[in-house]
């Protein structure tokens, strides 16, 4: 595989595992929502400060549904029981299958006008994991090896968190437009990722071999990992490197670009791109696993090495071999660019003129995690009875499949609380929050105080 | 704040609700894994030498049978090596036979005769045979003159399963030995290759022994005072044509604890490369139960019989062998080991191969596949 595919590769596995935007489409219908410029910049809200908002958000395109059955009987068995076909189980499977959960956590906002325009001003914390495992590991385990070689590479796990300061500035241009910037200042805090790259498995009857490139990168903002005589990573040589001048670990920029139309009394029509740009990581801490390692057979061995003893230690042996291949060999550091996911909407709703307390919409959006691409579109409804209360609910269809999802606000004093919820079909695990379908899943929780 | 929210948006989290069928509680864990097949190297193993067939507990009985005269040479080769002074005749008692010791006097010494101890016989009952034999008639004389001796020689091999002779030879010899003679060799037999079969008979017929006058005079000393007539013979042990050693139900326990696991149908195919000149024949195999009662696992079928051809260390015979174990219904899931009937004969073209201990029979290129998974359970 040449270089030039691997750095591919990576590109497209790390962009899998970056951190997703904000999605709360929600904010769109609600009609005092004081966040929505977080949808689309050119949102022009009122006065405000908000303390928090949790926004939690979970993306899988495989759910466990491609892993449990249930049976006739009322049981219930994995896709490794026999009596789970392997057509089922792998036609079930993307060719990635990728799983992220993300939490975005505004620590404090503030909307406030100057100059004819609406400035915003936020403090944010993104932080996430993710995991993409490729669709061959779980052939191989099903079904062993078919023509006696798989790749098995393509995989990845990673973590971060990072801080963002954002600002954000829109104008009414004209009486039927405005448009809306948003610029973020993005300072990883946290970082780390494996990516194996290579991972060639033969295993047929002359041979077991393993061929594997991985690499590893953390950040080393809060500890420093040394190595051994060797030049292998040794946790036990950990040093601590907390420094605050060091902090943070790289930098990024993105920017949020929207423009909204009012053509008409009551009509809204929205679009926004969100997060284009990315993050420069330092990862302080890198090492790579790479190698072949192979195993022929027994060499001659004799009469009196055919023994339990003497047998398990020539697998350890082999073993050994194998997982020296996967150990970590220090690296040199590096800045790693990280493209941040990309996400456009489009939105459109209308006061019905009967009745301006009602409204209806639709929204669209596409989500370009590249690994993980996602879009839905969604007809939607915004009621807003009473000044204190307003509720929104929508539903469509998405690459997850049928989709759904609802928000409502309450304003008490000033205060204003603000829940949503977007979902898709298909339901979860008794007892867990595990989804038994591929799903694209957004919590929000939200306080703002309306100054 | 988020378990709030939860109760908040309870009537939509319903549309989105718990699976009750997805009950993790009720999971079974049972998982197979490689259901179409895996094939792993096992590789080269061996080889299993004569020297440890014969350290089996079922063949030790021959081997102390053989231990005390077989012996082997540098590169293993098993010699039958024997040595006999057969006749001894005191020169004093024959000067007392002497009418007139003043004059020279033929000694009509008789006849006699000996043969390689009971080895023969005991290589040749179990179908052994012998090569590049070699008898040696020698004589030590205790006289300081020389003399002359008269006998014929003669040589005799008989198959010791049918009590035929196979080989006979005759040699009249007229010899003279020299004074102080110390295993002088009178004769010596070496056999023709096509004569495997050891010799059942040395004989010395109708020795006379031309003496000097003034015998008592010409003895060296009284301790060596004796004419010894030594027969040592030299050959080594081959394959033969004859050999047919049964070993019924003999077990090979490999104490595969398979506990959790099980499979339905694994091969195992390898070349058996042999350098021992015998065949080897495994037949009636079994799969056995674990434990000590031996049971027989009726759920398995297994190759019947397997025959692993003879060869040499010159010239190894491949026989490539593939062992098959298929469950008839479900899986394996008990494997104590393997019973079989084992019978080592001869192999025609190596009849006349020498054996050494260091000869036998390799695994190679030896490759285990298991088809139809390998089942795990769990045992909660």
């Amino acid at each position: 595989m040449s270089k030039r595919t691997l750095l591919s590769l990576a590109v497209l596995v790390g962009s899998a595992l970056a951190l997703n935007a904000q999605t709360f489409q929600e904010g769109f219908y609600l009609r005092n929502y004081a966040r929505a410029y977080q949808y689309n910049p050119a949102i022009i809200g009122h006065h405000f400060i908000g303390a928090v908002q949790y926004n939690s958000i979970i993306h899988n395109n495989v759910g466990a549904g491609s892993f449990l059955y249930p049976t006739a009987d009322g049981g219930l068995v994995t896709a490794f029981n026999s009596s789970i076909s392997a057509d089922t189980f792998l036609g079930s499977l993307p060719e990635y299958c990728r799983t992220r959960s993300d939490i975005h956590a505004s620590l404090v906002s503030y909307g406030f006008f100057a100059g004819g325009a609406f400035h915003t001003v936020d403090l944010n914390v993104r932080g996430g994991y993710g995991v993409s495992v490729p669709k061959e590991l779980f052939a191989f385990a099903k079904l062993g090896m078919e023509g006696g070689s798989r790749n098995l590479g393509n995989l990845s796990l990673g973590a971060s968190i990072m801080a963002e300061l954002a600002y954000g500035y829109a104008r009414q241009v004209t009486p039927w437009l405005s448009v809306g910037a948003r610029a973020k200042l993005l300072l990883p805090i946290m970082g780390g990722r494996y990516d194996v790259t290579r991972m060639n498995m033969t295993i047929n009857g002359e041979n077991v071999a393993l061929d594997y490139w991985g690499e590893l990168y953390l950040t080393n903002r809060f500890a420093q990992i040394g190595s051994n005589n060797e030049g292998y990573l040794d946790l036990r040589h950990l040093s601590s490197t907390l420094d605050l001048d060091y902090l943070p670990s790289g930098a990024g920029l993105a920017f949020d670009l929207g423009l909204v139309f009012t053509p008409a009394e009551g009509l809204t029509i929205s679009t926004s791109v969100m997060d284009l740009g990315g993050v420069y990581w330092f990862y302080g801490n890198r090492a790579m696993s790479s190698g072949v390692a192979k195993f022929e057979g027994l060499d001659h061995v004799g009469m009196a090495q055919l023994n339990k003893t003497a047998l398990k230690e020539m697998a350890l042996d082999v073993g050994n071999k194998f997982l020296q291949v996967l150990r970590p060999f220090a690296s040199q550091d590096k800045w790693k660019w990280e493209r941040l996911p990309l996400q456009a909407n489009l939105g459109v709703k209308y006061e019905l003129p009967f009745w301006r307390k009602l409204a209806l919409g639709a929204t669209g959006r596409y989500l370009n995690s590249v690994g993980v691409p996602y879009w839905d579109a969604r007809l939607g409804l915004e009621i807003n009875p009473w000044k204190w209360l307003d509720v929104t609910a929508n539903i469509g269809t998405g690459a997850r499949g049928p989709v759904f999802g609802a928000a409502v606000e309450f304003k008490f004093h000033h205060f204003r609380l603000t829940g949503g919820l977007q979902e898709g079909f298909g339901g979860f695990i008794p007892s867990t929050s595990t989804h038994i379908k591929p799903v694209f899943r957004v919590l929000t929780v939200g306080l703002t105080y309306d100054l | 704040m988020k378990n709030y929210l939860s109760l908040l948006l309870v009537p939509l989290v319903l549309w989105a609700c718990e699976n009750k069928a997805y009950d993790t509680e009720k999971l079974n864990k049972e998982v197979t894994l490689f259901e179409k097949e895996i094939s792993i190297p096992v590789g080269n193993i061996g080889p299993f030498t004569l020297e440890d067939i014969l350290n089996t507990e079922k063949l030790s009985s021959i081997k102390a049978l053989l231990g005390g005269v077989l012996k082997t040479d540098s590169d293993g080769y098993i010699k039958a090596d024997t040595e006999d002074d057969f006749w001894v005749i005191n020169a004093y008692e024959v000067a007392l036979k002497v009418p007139d010791p003043t004059q020279p006097f033929d000694y009509k010494a008789g006849s006699n005769s000996t043969s390689p101890s009971g080895l023969g016989s005991l290589l040749g009952a179990f179908g052994f045979g012998c090569g590049d034999q070699k008898v040696t008639i020698s004589l030590t004389s205790p006289l300081k003159d020389a003399f002359n001796l008269n006998t014929t020689s003669s040589i005799t091999c008989m198959n010791r399963r049918t009590y035929e002779t196979s080989y006979t030879q005759s040699v009249p010899l007229e010899i003279e030995v020299p004074r102080s003679a110390n295993t002088h060799v009178l004769k010596e037999f070496v056999l023709p290759d096509n004569v495997t079969d050891m010799p059942s008979e040395i004989q010395l017929e109708d020795v006379v022994l031309h003496l000097p006058a003034n015998l008592p005079d010409r003895i060296r000393s009284s301790r060596y005072s004796n004419f010894t007539f030594n027969m040592t013979y030299t050959g080594y042990v081959t394959a033969g044509s004859g050999v047919s050693l049964p070993i019924n139900d003999y077990i090979i326990n490999f104490n595969i604890p398979l506990e959790s696991f099980s499979f339905k149908d694994a091969q195992l195919t390898m070349n058996l490369v042999s350098t021992l000149p015998l065949d080897v024949t495994l037949s009636n195999l079994r799969v056995m139960k674990p434990g000590e009662t031996g049971e027989q696992n009726e759920n398995v079928e297994i190759t019947e019989s397997v025959v692993i051809k003879g060869g040499s260390p010159e010239k190894p015979t491949v026989t490539p062998v593939t062992f098959q174990l298929k469950a008839k219904e479900g899986v394996l899931t008990d494997f104590g080991g393997i019973k079989a009937n084992i019978t080592i004969s001869s192999a025609p073209d190596f009849a006349k191969t020498r054996l050494t201990l260091k000869g036998g029979i390799s695994v190679e290129s030896a490759t285990a596949t298991l088809r139809g998974g390998l089942t795990i359970y769990d045992n909660e």
